[in-house]
């Protein structure tokens, strides 16, 4: 630190003036007295004309937002240690609605669920604030989805496209997968022009420590945000955590730019909510959340939206995540959540421990609009894939019993265990588009049919090197074009045909 | 929740059983046996135990009343609620009560904190001043804190206004770490 820089004289008198400045002036508060406090819950009696979601000032500097507002007490709940306040302390209403700090100084910034850095880079100084929850833009200042968020998952990317804007929810059962497709996603924006805000709740914080190490790692804080309310955190922080996450992807988007924000996860949002509500004695209902637990959660995913080219045409995409228990879609939040999204990613177990992974199941998942936003090359190999897939699928299962199958049948099963080969990809190596039209291509028109199973993967790697290597131009052209036309399906064809001959398993 | 539902439904019967004429009378005559239930654990063990019989209750709290002059009406209510058992919640009817009586006269009462006793002529000076502030006739009552270092803190209801050396200070260090 430069302490040598500053003299002692000129901080005494930056001291004396902001004393100078300070005018004795009569300090009028609306005031409450704490008479319940408990699991971050508080009741104040007074507080005349608070409102709802007011920010409430308790002793030792804990702040408050108010939620319920009874005839003469409000509930609220407390974002800090709840030790701090006791019995009889005043509350203070500070007449400002719950928000929080945004803009460009967030990015690349861990902060916990109120906007404070938690990262240790020092203070982040913004200009402008935001209220935490407001109203998803309407009709009019919308527009449907029309451009893909690449995940740099195959699998994904193929079948299940993302397009931005759209809510895409990504459900399955505890370890298989879930936080690394988001983490992929946020990976695969490197260099690109979407921000990502990835928002951590109730998770471990040795596990958040990680996956932000591995951000640092793979270069992508550069572009992320990362809203932080681990299980050790009050209940209300993890209630409060994922609208916060939200409300700083929107900053973005409402400046015309893209933003992605993944949400890990709400089912476990949806308990620290159940939790408040039970404790301000809210009335629970079904599985013992409260009545409004659907909201709770459409009124976060509406927000994710294509803005109108009138209103700057950015755009918030949003992945929220559940967490299953034993594959059960059918639960209270699942299938809250479900209904609520633009369709679903979803993970199976049995897939994930046979190695396919991601453990995409390409038969439940589906995207609502994504298909719109594919780019044109995408769309036309996309087809065969699903159908290839959706073949081998039925065969599959037959196949078992039956010895003896018929050489189409046959030839079905062996494409389709290649083309599930194919979409195995490892953690962290998202690929962009281009590739990954070059490699599906090569499995649809049936270049790998007589590659073994086992080769498929030294194969993909091989080709990918080749084509980097001599053929960069095919890859330029792909984007460029975004569609495949006679001519450039000839060159990718010839491309794969040159590499295979010297392909060796 | 509940009891202060309750309580609210006691206060406003009592207020329409005595009219607001006699309302100040009246209630200043339960907060002497508000004061007396505090102070002698066998008189609240009369009037909360279900095991005195009512004919036990209404003797003795005659007896009280001549001596306290309480009037026909209060010694009535105060057996009602000790029959129906709501008794232990009479000094949140008292509250309510005392609220909902000041509302109606347009007056309200006002804490004032200072840190240390003052003179007598500050006090018309005081009422003055938060008569202008809330366009109501104000009671005062003191409370002393040495805690405020000096000046003057006055809560109406749910406002307070703070002008001690303690709130100055905490403002100051509010200004000094915002920069």
């Amino acid at each position: 630190m430069a302490i040598e820089g500053i003299k002692t004289e000129e901080i005494s008198e930056l001291l004396k003036k902001q004393i100078t400045d300070f005018e004795k002036k009569v300090d009028v508060s609306e005031i409450g007295v704490v008479t319940y406090l408990g699991d971050g819950v508080a009741r104040v009696y007074g507080l005349d004309n608070c409102m709802n979601m007011e920010m409430l000032e308790f002793p030792n500097g804990v702040f408050g937002m108010a939620l319920n507002l009874e005839e003469d007490a409000v509930g609220a709940i407390l974002f800090g240690e709840d030790k701090l306040v006791k019995e009889g302390d005043i509350v203070k209403r500070t007449g400002k609605v719950m928000s929080v700090p945004v803009g460009e100084a967030m990015v690349g910034r861990v902060v916990n669920a109120i906007g404070q850095p938690i990262d240790g880079k020092g203070p982040i100084t913004t200009e402008e604030t935001r209220l935490v929850e407001i109203v998803a833009p309407g009709i009019i200042r919308r527009q449907p989805v029309n451009q893909p968020l690449q995940t740099g998952l195959k699998a994904i990317d193929s079948m299940i496209p993302i397009g931005r804007g759209q809510r895409e929810l990504c459900i399955g059962d505890r370890q298989i997968g879930k936080t690394a497709i988001l983490i992929d996603t946020i990976i695969n924006q490197k260099g690109g022009d979407v921000i990502c805000v990835y928002c951590a709740v109730g998770q471990r914080r040795p596990a958040v420590v990680n996956t932000v190490k591995k951000l640092e790692d793979m270069g992508a804080m550069e572009h992320t945000i990362v809203v932080v309310s681990t299980a050790s955190e009050p209940a209300p922080m993890q209630y409060i955590a994922p609208y916060v996450a939200c409300t700083m992807g929107e900053y973005f988007r409402d400046s015309g730019r893209h933003a992605f924000v993944g949400y890990d996860d709400l089912t476990k949002q949806a308990h620290s909510y159940r939790q408040l509500s039970l404790i301000l004695r809210r009335p629970p209902a079904r599985e013992a959340y409260p009545g409004d637990v659907f909201y709770l959660h459409s009124r976060l995913l509406e927000r994710a939206a294509k803005m109108s080219d009138a209103m700057g045409g950015g755009s918030l995409t949003a992945i929220p995540v559940i967490e299953t228990q034993a594959g059960d879609v059918s639960g209270y939040i699942p299938t809250n959540v479900i209904s609520i999204t633009d369709g679903q990613i979803y993970l199976e177990p049995e897939l994930f421990y046979a190695g396919v992974r991601p453990a995409v199941n390409a038969g439940l998942s589906v995207s609502r609009v994504g298909g719109a936003a594919q780019i044109k090359a995408m769309k036309q190999i996309a087809g065969m894939l699903r159908l290839d897939l959706a073949q081998y699928r039925e065969l599959a299962a037959f196949a078992q019993f039956a010895s003896d199958l018929d050489k189409a049948t046959l030839a079905q099963i062996e494409r389709g265990k290649r083309m599930i080969e194919l979409l195995k990809q490892d953690q962290y190596v998202p690929m962009p588009v281009e590739d990954q039209i070059i490699v599906i291509f090569a499995g649809t028109q049936g270049f790998l049919d007589d590659v073994s199973v086992e080769a498929i993967k030294s194969f993909e790697e091989g080709l990918l090197r080749y084509v980097r290597a001599e053929k960069q131009d095919l890859r330029k052209e792909i984007v460029e074009k975004q569609a495949i036309d006679d001519d450039l399906r000839a060159k990718i064809s010839d491309a794969i045909a040159a590499y295979k001959k010297t392909f060796q398993a | 929740m509940k009891q202060r539902k309750e309580a609210k439904r006691y206060a406003k019967a009592l207020l329409r059983k005595v009219g607001m004429e006699d309302a100040f009378q009246a209630l200043s005559e339960i907060s002497s046996i508000n004061d007396l239930m505090l102070k002698s654990k066998e008189f609240r063990n009369l009037l909360v135990n279900p095991r005195f019989t009512d004919e036990e209750k209404e003797n003795v709290i005659r007896e009280i009343a001549v001596k306290l002059k309480l009037s026909e009406n209060i010694v009535k209510f105060i057996l009602d609620l000790s029959q129906i058992g709501v008794i232990i919640f009479l000094p949140e009817i008292l509250r309510i009560a005392t609220n909902l009586y000041l509302e109606s006269r347009q007056k309200a009462k006002a804490v004032v904190m200072t840190p240390a006793e003052i003179g007598k002529n500050y006090e018309d000076k005081i009422k003055a001043s938060l008569k202008k502030a809330t366009n109501r006739d104000i009671e005062l009552e003191y409370v002393i804190d040495p805690s405020l270092l000096g000046g003057i803190l006055v809560k109406i209801g749910s406002i307070m206004y703070d002008t001690s050396i303690r709130g100055q200070l905490r403002l100051l260090k509010d200004e000094l770490i915002k920069g």
